[in-house]
């Protein structure tokens, strides 16, 4: 063979290995990315951002409520809308099933309980004789008014307070309950209200008249969460140092922390709660406020107050006086 | 590889360039030739080339050129017939590997919905967690583990992807644990604590995931095509038949003799293997096809039903959890419900029939959880979502069921299948070899024997 087509023998090997080569080559792929730009999946997050808070509209009676009748008198003789549970049999009541000590459902009974559950069944207990006779409607605080109004329920206790701006929407019973706005903070923090927490971290829950309030301070650094829950979450985790909302709220929160407190000090908002009910049912709302008084006088009131709150608010103050004359 | 022996005749020494002057024609036909395409050895110098010019001018130098040239292009096609055929064969591994890895891949994503099913649907009852339900979170939670670890092994370049799911998927199990110690101390705290487990599943883990499956499916399809692949293999084989056709063609018009023996075995024995690996070729082709549209559609269509109901299931019970507030829960339960119905309109899952009828009542049982939960009656509505003996869990049951088993044997048959036509695609990779190699050396002797005629 002569040199020639040998070297060009040895060409066209080369060149058919390389091919084969570079056919069988191994697969070297990218690595899978760890981030998402654009995630496929959506979570299921819900965000819920709360009722906004109510518009303050300037009065001075918002705790007035219409004249208490002068004795409870059998619900059916009543009227309006009050003759109709008493007809149907049953009441029908918006509740809360997660704020600790007002109404929330304990898991263990699955039931529903609490300071707000216990007055409805009271309630229950002036119209049928049964404290039983209720039927809970679980909803949320945006959800309080517009129930009442479209009659998805006969009254709500789902700590609501009562407001100027409300009024003009539903009805309320008389002053039931006193609460205000505090702060809960760690065992063994010296911190007693809001200024003593400059520059630590704050949480309440997003659209809430706590968060308005809190965002008045401008040197304590406000943090958002979906729920006051959500809240104690951050706090057990390290996230946040505080927490701020109706003191109500913080007990069912501190109950389930032995490591957080509520700290005895002046409230920095005054927050009356009162039943809610539909606008025209005035009537009924005059037998709520006798029920009520009727509590006040013989010691149901403190006895509730004990059962729930007492623990972790201490003893219970003077029940809240009625006002009437609207 | 074992080279031919080189022909032992050193029949043809250098011609001077002058000597033996050719017509104008014949040799501008010969230069034609051989500037076939891809028939051109490597570059060339220039004293090379003088000498090859003058090699030219004379008819043994041709032939001993083009001896030289059907020697070179037997072995292209040895080895890049085989080495093609070859190719095709390991794309057929990788791809069996990358559709493991999918399959892998959504079991994990799969398995994590059905162990928030089950931490959600726990947490209805609290303490009084059927024990089977937790042993069966413990189980997913478990299959999700070894099956990550599984699949780093399986693909390194998934590696770093699997190694951040593991860090979500350990933070998802420790919510869940912090939220049933509190829920069994009657906490609400656990509720929020369970719901942040579910919403960081979502947002991290599941996302995570679908990068998982996407890469692979995108490994597999490139794999797919590679060894679906026939172009290579027809080019050097079509090249080969043309170049030794034609220098058969070119001989017998020199030396006035249709047949060259030796050549025409060469060709035959290219010819030969080139059918069968073509053949070979396009079945492969079609069986990967075939798998890539039934099994490996069927298996992703599956497990993409079952983690649906998973996800449906877990977002049933946290709608019920978030008493008053289902919503958000129910806008992805809906969001599923329109995945599967397309899935389900397309009509390629196995079991059809079944799995359809599964899935409607599965429906319809959620259809009255969330029915007696708008109207108020909530404790109706966790009946209807825990019970064992009906509601919703019958159907979900029977759903899991129906396509436990379909997505086995589609698994099982989507492995075998891809890989069925290694085996044949390799001894043809090796019947090319033995022809290439066959085929210089009866195409060197052939030559050498007419190149004899001239001495």
């Amino acid at each position: 063979m002569t040199p020639f087509s040998r070297r060009g023998v040895i060409a066209a090997v080369g060149a058919a290995l390389a091919l084969t080569i570079s056919a069988c080559g191994g697969a070297a792929y990218a690595p899978t990315p760890t981030t998402s730009a654009a995630p496929s999946t959506t979570s299921a997050a819900p965000t819920t951002t709360g009722a906004p808070a109510p518009a303050p509209v300037a009065c001075n009676n918002a705790t007035q409520s219409y004249a208490a009748l002068p004795s409870l008198p059998s619900a059916a003789s009543v009227g309006g809308r009050l003759t109709e549970v008493a007809r149907r049999g049953y009441l029908i009541a918006g509740v809360s099933s997660d704020t600790l000590l007002l109404g929330s459902r304990n898991p263990l009974t699955g039931q529903l309980e609490g300071f707000d559950i216990d007055v409805i069944r009271e309630l229950a207990r002036a119209i049928f004789g049964d404290p039983d006779k209720v039927q809970f409607t679980v909803i949320t605080a945006a959800q309080r008014i517009p129930v009442l109004q479209n009659r998805t329920v006969d009254v709500v206790a789902r700590n609501m307070t009562m407001t100027c701006g409300r009024w003009q929407d539903i009805a309320f019973s008389s002053e039931y309950y006193h609460s205000g706005q505090k702060i809960l903070v760690r065992k063994g923090s010296t911190a007693t209200t809001l200024p003593d927490l400059t520059g630590k971290r704050v949480c309440a829950p997003n659209g809430t008249s706590s968060m308005t309030k809190l965002k008045e301070y401008a040197s304590v650094i406000a943090v958002g969460s979906d729920t006051h829950t959500g809240c104690l979450v951050l706090f057990q985790q390290g996230k946040v140092d505080a927490i701020t909302g109706d003191d109500t709220v913080l007990a069912g929160l501190a109950a389930q922390d032995p490591y957080a407190v509520v700290p005895k000090s002046e409230p920095l908002t005054a927050e009356p709660y009162g039943l809610g009910f539909n606008k025209e049912d005035k009537a009924f709302v005059q037998y709520a406020n006798a029920l009520l008084d009727q509590m006040r006088a013989d010691g149901r009131w403190t006895a509730i107050y004990d059962r729930w709150l007492a623990p972790s608010l201490g003893a219970a103050p003077a029940p809240p006086a009625a006002v009437y004359g609207r | 590889m074992a080279a031919p022996a080189p022909p032992p005749a050193q029949a043809t020494t250098p011609a001077s360039p002058a000597t033996t002057p050719m017509p104008p024609g014949a040799g501008q036909v010969v230069q034609g030739q051989l500037s076939a395409p891809g028939a051109t050895p490597g570059a060339m110098s220039a004293a090379s080339k003088r000498i090859a010019k003058g090699m030219l001018a004379t008819t043994p130098g041709k032939m001993s050129w083009l001896r030289a040239l059907s020697i070179a292009i037997s072995f292209v096609y040895a080895l890049a017939g085989a080495g093609t055929l070859y190719a095709n064969s390991s794309a057929l591994t990788r791809a069996s590997t990358n559709t493991s890895q999918v399959v892998l891949v959504q079991g994990i994503y799969a398995d994590l919905l059905r162990a928030d099913a089950d931490a959600t649907n726990a947490f209805l009852v609290s303490g009084l967690e059927r024990p089977e339900q937790r042993a069966d979170y413990e189980a997913a939670l478990a299959r999700v583990s070894s099956n990550i670890a599984a699949a780093a092994t399986a693909q390194p370049a998934d590696a770093d992807a699997l190694a951040t799911l593991n860090v979500a998927v350990q933070g998802y199990a420790s919510a869940v644990e912090s939220a049933r110690a509190y829920n069994r101390q009657g906490m609400p705290v656990g509720a929020q604590y369970l719901k942040q487990a579910s919403t960081s599943l979502r947002a991290t883990a599941l996302p995570l995931l679908d990068n998982l499956r996407v890469a692979n499916v995108d490994r597999a399809e490139a794999e797919f095509s590679g060894a679906r692949s026939l172009v290579p293999f027809l080019v050097v084989g079509l090249l080969t038949l043309g170049v030794l056709g034609a220098v058969a063609v070119w001989l017998a018009k020199v030396t006035h003799r249709y047949i060259n023996v030796g050549l025409t075995a060469a060709i035959a024995a290219v010819l030969v293997s080139f059918i069968a690996g073509f053949a070979m070729l396009t079945s492969t082709a079609n069986t990967v096809e075939s798998t890539r549209t039934t099994q490996f559609a069927q298996a992703v269509a599956l497990t993409n039903i079952r983690s649906a109901a998973f996800d449906i299931r877990a977002n049933e019970s946290l709608g019920l959890i978030a008493r008053g507030q289902a919503a958000p829960y129910e806008t992805q339960v809906q969001k599923r419900i329109t995945e599967v119905t397309s899935i389900l309109k397309e009509g390629r899952v196995p079991n059809q029939t079944a799995v359809t009828k599964a899935w409607d009542q599965y429906l319809a049982a959620h259809a009255n959880v969330r029915r007696d939960d708008d109207a108020f009656r909530w404790d109706q509505a966790v009946v209807t979502a825990t019970a064992v003996d009906g509601g919703s869990y019958v159907a979900f049951k029977a759903l899991d069921e129906a396509t436990a088993t379909p997505l086995t044997t589609a698994q099982a048959d989507l492995s075998t299948r891809i890989l069925s036509p290694r085996t044949p695609l390799f001894i043809a990779a090796i019947v090319a070899l033995l022809a290439g190699v066959a085929a210089s050396g009866l195409a060197a002797r052939g030559i050498a024997q007419r190149l004899e005629e001239y001495r």
